[in-house]
């Protein structure tokens, strides 16, 4: 089919054309490279964000806008100019509400409401509906080779593109003021709004004021808000927490100084003079700034070198004090251990009548300091343990044995003491091996105790599980203590086995304790490669030890 | 649910838009529907500046 051309020379490739000036293919593809390269680095370095994908559909739809625009400025087929034309006043706006949507994910971590979408989608509808019509463009003039504008080019698209940037500046008003002041999180958030504001301004003011005089030149110099958009948008998203104004600046002139000098190739000769100006100033000023942050940079160096030596011979004068903590400890804990012993011993003895029937009222007191000695000692082993531990002295004695074997006794004995306190107290097993261990089984008896004497303190009603269970491919076994008792808060359960830590609630039931128990228990497990770990759904909901051990197989 | 009917407006949106891509490149690629002048008032203006 024959059709009318435009009254100048054919472009090839679509984009090659003498009538085009140099400058204008290098603004475009600088924008355009700068834009894809930027946005499939940020891409590429987490693909499955959300703001990622934004942004490089945004990359993506400006490209085309821009590289349309290079069609526009070459070709002299007016059906080519009324389609490249057309598809670019449908960019438009659409590459607007995806700036506005990935804004607006980047400041509140999730998309608009229901709500919102809808009344995007039906401002976008119109635009979408007429564009292949005469409302959208009319004729094309051939001497030209430019289309007339239609109310929806010449009015509409700049009521949608004032639209997204007022809902743009109404996220902004909404949401920063939220976001805790001197944040990472908020300085990456305005960085990304002065990147997006520049980008707007420049594309929106240099298309509206082409648009409106005709002169099509004016348009290209928005193009190069791009370049530094996406560069603040990269940094927002993925740098912003290393990122060092030094560095920046240095990559900032670098590229800046590139891409002032490689227009002189392209500008007219008139404009050389002031480029080389603009490029000089530029350079003395980042120079002088960058200079001033790198001495700053060393002065900072030399403190944090002074400080470091300072940190470490306190160090090592802590560390001085923490042995000599320790053996403190162990000292005055043997020596606490000797007149322990003797109390309980003759308390005991008195008791059971070895020095003669005790009168009945002297029965109770006497009863009373055997069972605080008692307590006493326990405390004072649960000392000498850590003392031991943290000094590197205890000693494990590793033999093989079966532990169901050991869990069953353990049980068997304190099924008296739940009895007495109401509680049901059940064993399970399901041990498909041999359930043979290779650990220290006096310090296991010790550990499956605590673990169990733990569920009894706080478990004033209810039921306590024991269950044995092993995993034949992990090599391991695993023995539970499930209790219906106060339950363990998800804070404290973070801090359970640290030193002196006990729960916030034990208090409720009247239970004293050193709070070693758990972590000399676990030291103890992690000594004979394994572990105990703790479980709860919260309070009042009971909780759940798990001691495990490697199998012997 | 929400999060799901706004996933399907974008699809119904994009679906609309590549449905007026092609019927932009039907009209001014293929059947070339579109009309063209010459702004000769403009033209004599620029050749009388010349002269």
């Amino acid at each position: 089919m024959n059709y009318l051309s435009c009254t100048f020379e054919p472009a090839q490739y679509l984009i090659i054309s003498a009538e085009v000036e140099p400058l204008i293919y290098y603004s475009h593809f600088v924008a355009i490279f700068a834009a894809l390269a930027i946005s499939l680095l940020v891409f590429f370095h987490n693909p499955k964000l959300l703001v990622s994908k934004l942004f490089l559909t945004f990359a993506g739809v400006f490209s085309v806008w821009a590289f349309l625009d290079v069609i526009l400025w070459a070709t002299n087929d007016p059906g080519l100019v009324m389609f490249s034309w057309s598809i670019q006043v449908l960019a438009e706006p659409i590459l607007y509400t995806i700036a506005f949507y990935l804004f607006y994910y980047f400041l509140n971590q999730r998309i608009p409401s229901f709500g919102l979408n809808f009344f995007v989608v039906m401002i976008l509808l119109p635009l979408v509906f007429f564009l292949p019509t005469t409302l959208t463009l009319g004729a094309v003039e051939l001497s030209y080779c430019e289309s007339e504008e239609g109310p929806i080019a010449l009015y509409y698209t700049y009521f949608l593109n004032i639209t997204f940037i007022l809902l743009i500046v109404y996220t902004a008003l909404k949401g920063i003021p939220y976001l805790r002041s001197n944040s990472d999180r908020k300085k990456s958030v305005l960085f990304f709004i002065l990147g997006l504001t520049i980008f707007l301004v420049s594309f929106t003011i240099a298309n509206l004021v082409s648009s409106f005089t005709d002169n099509w030149l004016i348009s290209q110099y928005g193009l190069f808000g791009m370049p530094i958009f996406a560069a603040f948008v990269a940094y927002s998203i993925v740098q912003f927490k290393a990122f060092k104004i030094q560095i920046a600046g240095a990559q900032i002139l670098v590229v800046t100084l590139l891409a002032l000098v490689a227009s002189l190739l392209v500008v007219k000769p008139e404009l050389r003079i002031p480029i080389t100006s603009l490029t000089l100033l530029f350079t003395s000023i980042a120079g002088f700034f960058l200079i001033h942050s790198i001495q700053k940079e060393i002065q900072q160096r030399k403190e944090i070198e002074e400080l470091a030596l300072n940190l470490e011979s306190a160090n090592a004068r802590l560390k001085k004090l923490d042995k000599l903590k320790s053996e403190f400890v162990s000292i005055a804990s043997h020596q606490l251990r000797s007149p322990l012993t003797s109390i309980r011993g003759y308390a005991s003895m008195l008791v059971d009548g070895s020095y003669g029937n005790i009168p009945f009222k002297a029965r109770k007191p006497l009863e009373r300091i055997e069972k605080s000695a008692g307590m006493m000692a326990l405390s004072v082993e649960d000392f000498l343990s850590v003392s031991r531990i943290e000094s590197g002295n205890m000693v494990y004695d590793c033999t093989d044995f079966n532990i169901v074997g050991e869990v069953t006794h353990i049980t068997d004995d304190v099924r008296q003491r739940a009895i007495k306190k109401g509680l049901l107290l059940s064993m399970k097993t399901d041990v498909k091996g041999q359930g043979i261990v290779h650990a220290d089984l006096r310090k296991v008896q010790q550990i499956i105790h605590n673990l169990i004497n733990n569920a009894f303190k706080y478990t004033p009603k209810g039921s306590i599980t024991v269950y044995v269970h092993d995993d034949l491919v992990k090599k391991k076994i695993y023995v539970e203590i499930i209790d219906t008792g106060i339950g363990i808060k998800s804070e404290s359960l973070r801090t359970l086995f640290q030193k002196f830590s006990r729960a916030e609630n034990a208090s409720d039931v009247n239970v004293e304790g050193t709070g070693l128990g758990l972590f000399v228990a676990q030291q103890m497990a992690l000594a004979m490669d394994g572990d105990i770990t703790a479980h709860s759904e919260g309070l009042g909901k009971g909780s759940h030890f798990i001691l495990q051990l490697p199998l012997q197989m | 649910m929400k999060k799901q009917a706004s996933k399907f407006l974008f699809i119904i949106l994009t679906t609309l838009i590549l449905i007026s891509v092609a019927a932009t490149f039907y009209r001014y690629l293929v059947i070339r529907d579109y009309e063209t002048f010459m702004d000769l008032e403009e033209e004599e203006t620029e050749l009388l500046e010349e002269l």
